[in-house]
């Protein structure tokens, strides 16, 4: 399987937001990185009485997947959950092979015409919610630095106030963990 | 952190200990889960945890009855209950059983993340409170290394060739062997034995705490920080630095560790100028670091460069003709300490110390020792003195007539020797007739010219 991390949209064709992700995720983490085929969020991930994506069932979904990529990061637009939260931006595996964010509460991309201004914050944290349950795949946990991507995200002041990049303990940690493979 | 932080889940759904499990250890931390009550008390019984998150709707035994029987127990034991059916009744129970909090499922992430944060960092508090007042208590306790078994003899000497060099030791030995101890002495004969002997111990507090107490920082570094204030790495200039307990360092924690040592050099948090790092290290460990590098816990560059001299200090069940001349050390010690007149141990109750099997090494014996003093009432240590562990016959085991016979061998010839081979005063020092001792004497082979 080559080291190389693919994106899988879900239910997504915000073509721009992938591609910029995708451009950060190289810039971030030593590996190449592609935006796959997307494909219809996985049957039986959606919880009808919370309303929500099952976040851990899709996780699931995308580990089976026979995508030849060693990582995989599905990015969906739809809501998603854990049993034991009322909502997640993301959720991965720690670690493991499947990565998950979901756009839907990180902003919304405005209407046509808006300034870029909101599109641009929306962006960001999407970046930085991608590359931090990436981070988790690679056996990262959270990190005490507020500016490193691995920085718990418990709402998005704390989302905008990190950046993309991982301090030099989380890339030392990702170094170890890319060296033993 | 230093070690990782221990939660305890208990919910009878799967999923959600199998999700709650997993948000825990993206922070971090270790979780155990158990899926009732009782699993959950058993392994209260033989685990420690620095958080309980009980679930209160349960079959069979409900949280509320769990947290009651956690508190009989334990009534500082930190739990956190949780239900998906809230109701005021159910809260009000849980606080005045004694749970810290009362959280409603499923959880706002915000909320929990930060009550979570905020829990443990008071236990982490009060562990470390507790940890500075027993080491104020146990300050200057240390004595000299005692053995004379075959093991402890080459050990000495490993000591006496490494204690000449600036090299970096290893000092491996179950807990209570006297790690410290070893570390204390080989700066003492060491040529850096002007300059301060500075100990940290990785096992006991946080990593931000431990990040600025090992490299000090400058004002403004962080909140609190308003005055420059000097770490124990810049102490420990022209000295030795002592890291206790380094399996138990973060993984950040070693990788500042590593670069320490690799360039010599470091700085304090928050500043721009570099330190020399002008000490010898010496590290010790309860834990096979090998199998910590092999598990990937522990790095392994950072194991090569603290592994180049390693000693090994067998535990003291190993080395059980050590225990005579250790518990009379500790005697004299103590009982000038605790200003008690018994002044010798019966030889029942050495029996009772040469059968036992020293799990906690000699920090137990020296336990054992002040116990007997503390209780005894007589002018000799009494076997119903020492602690009743102690006391218990193991089943199927022969008492260690052979250990206690060479420490009567070796007890006799020193007092021999002392009395320059007078016999009158040698029996009357220990207490028996000179024909007695005359029998004992050939009973040894005991000579002058041994």
């Amino acid at each position: 399987m080559s080291r190389l991390v693919e994106i899988v949209p879900l239910d997504i064709a915000d073509q721009g937001l992938l591609s910029a992700l995708c451009a950060e995720i190289a810039r971030t983490f030593p590996l190449k990185c592609r935006v796959g085929a997307s494909e219809r969020l996985p049957a039986g991930t959606l919880d009808k009485k919370r309303g929500q994506y099952h976040a851990t069932r899709i996780l699931e979904h995308l580990a089976a997947s026979d995508r030849d990529a060693f990582r995989l990061l599905g990015v969906t637009a739809v809501d998603i959950f854990t049993p034991i939260l009322r909502y997640v931006f993301g959720e991965a595996m720690l670690p493991g092979r499947a990565a998950l964010v979901s756009t839907y509460r990180l902003g919304i991309a405005p209407p046509r015409g808006e300034p870029l201004r909101d599109r641009s914050v929306f962006i960001n944290r999407v970046l930085k919610e991608g590359i931090h349950e990436l981070g988790h795949t690679f056996g990262l946990t959270h990190c005490k630095d507020p500016a490193c991507s691995m920085a718990a995200s418990l709402d998005t002041t704390h989302i905008d106030k990190k950046s993309t990049r991982l301090c030099y303990y989380c890339r030392v940690m990702l170094e170890d963990e890319l060296g033993g493979m | 952190m230093r070690r990782k932080t221990r939660i305890l889940v208990v919910d009878d759904e799967l999923s959600i200990r199998i999700s709650l499990g997993d948000l825990l250890r993206r922070d971090g931390h270790q979780v155990d889960v158990a899926e009732s009550a009782g699993p959950a008390l058993t392994m209260l019984k033989t685990q420690s945890f620095d958080l309980l998150i009980v679930d209160i709707k349960m079959p069979g035994m409900d949280g509320l009855e769990m947290l009651k029987r956690v508190k009989e127990d334990d009534p500082d034991a930190p739990v956190v209950m949780m239900t998906a059916y809230g109701s005021i009744d159910s809260a009000v129970k849980a606080m005045k059983l004694g749970a810290i909090d009362y959280v409603v499922k499923p959880f706002d992430p915000l909320e929990i993340g930060m009550l979570i944060e905020r829990i443990l960092e008071d236990q982490i508090m009060r562990r470390e409170h507790q940890l500075l007042k027993h080491q104020v208590k146990t300050c200057g306790s240390y004595g000299p290394m005692i053995g004379r078994s075959p093991d402890m003899l080459k050990m000495f000497e490993l000591v006496e060739d490494v204690s000449a060099t600036d090299s970096v030791v290893l000092i491996s030995g179950d807990s209570g062997t006297g790690k410290e101890v070893l570390a204390r002495a080989i700066h003492e004969k060491s040529s850096r034995s002007e300059g301060l002997f500075v100990g940290v111990n990785f096992g006991a507090f946080t990593e931000s705490l431990l990040e600025s107490e090992l490299f000090g920082y400058e004002k403004g570094a962080f909140t609190g920080a308003e005055s420059p204030k000097q770490g124990l790495l810049e102490a420990a200039a022209g000295g030795t630095l002592f890291l206790d307990e380094i399996g138990d360092a973060s993984p950040k924690m070693q990788i500042d560790l590593l670069r320490v040592l690799q360039e010599r050099k470091f700085r304090r948090v928050g500043g721009v100028k570099d330190v020399e790092a002008d000490f010898r290290v010496l590290a010790a460990t309860n834990r096979d670091l090998e199998q910590a590098v092999e598990a990937r816990t522990f790095r392994q560059d950072l194991y090569y460069r603290l592994n180049v001299v390693q000693i090994h200090i067998p535990p003291l069940k190993e080395r059980k003709e050590d225990i005579p001349a250790l518990a009379e050390h500790f005697l004299e010690k103590l009982r000038v300490r605790l200003n008690k007149k018994i002044n010798s141990l019966s030889p029942e109750a050495m029996q009772l110390l040469l059968n036992h099997d020293w799990p906690g090494n000699v920090r137990e014996l020296e336990n054992a020792i002040e116990r007997a003093l503390v209780v005894g009432k007589q002018k000799r240590i009494m076997p119903e003195d020492l602690p009743i562990a102690l006391q218990e016959p193991k089943p199927g085991e022969a008492p260690a007539n052979e250990s206690l016979d060479s420490w009567e061998r070796d007890y006799i010839a020193g007092k021999l020797e002392h009395y320059d081979w007078n016999i009158s005063r040698t029996a009357q020092a220990l207490e028996i007739d000179r024909g007695t001792l005359y029998a004992k004497i050939k009973k040894y082979g005991l000579s002058r010219e041994q």
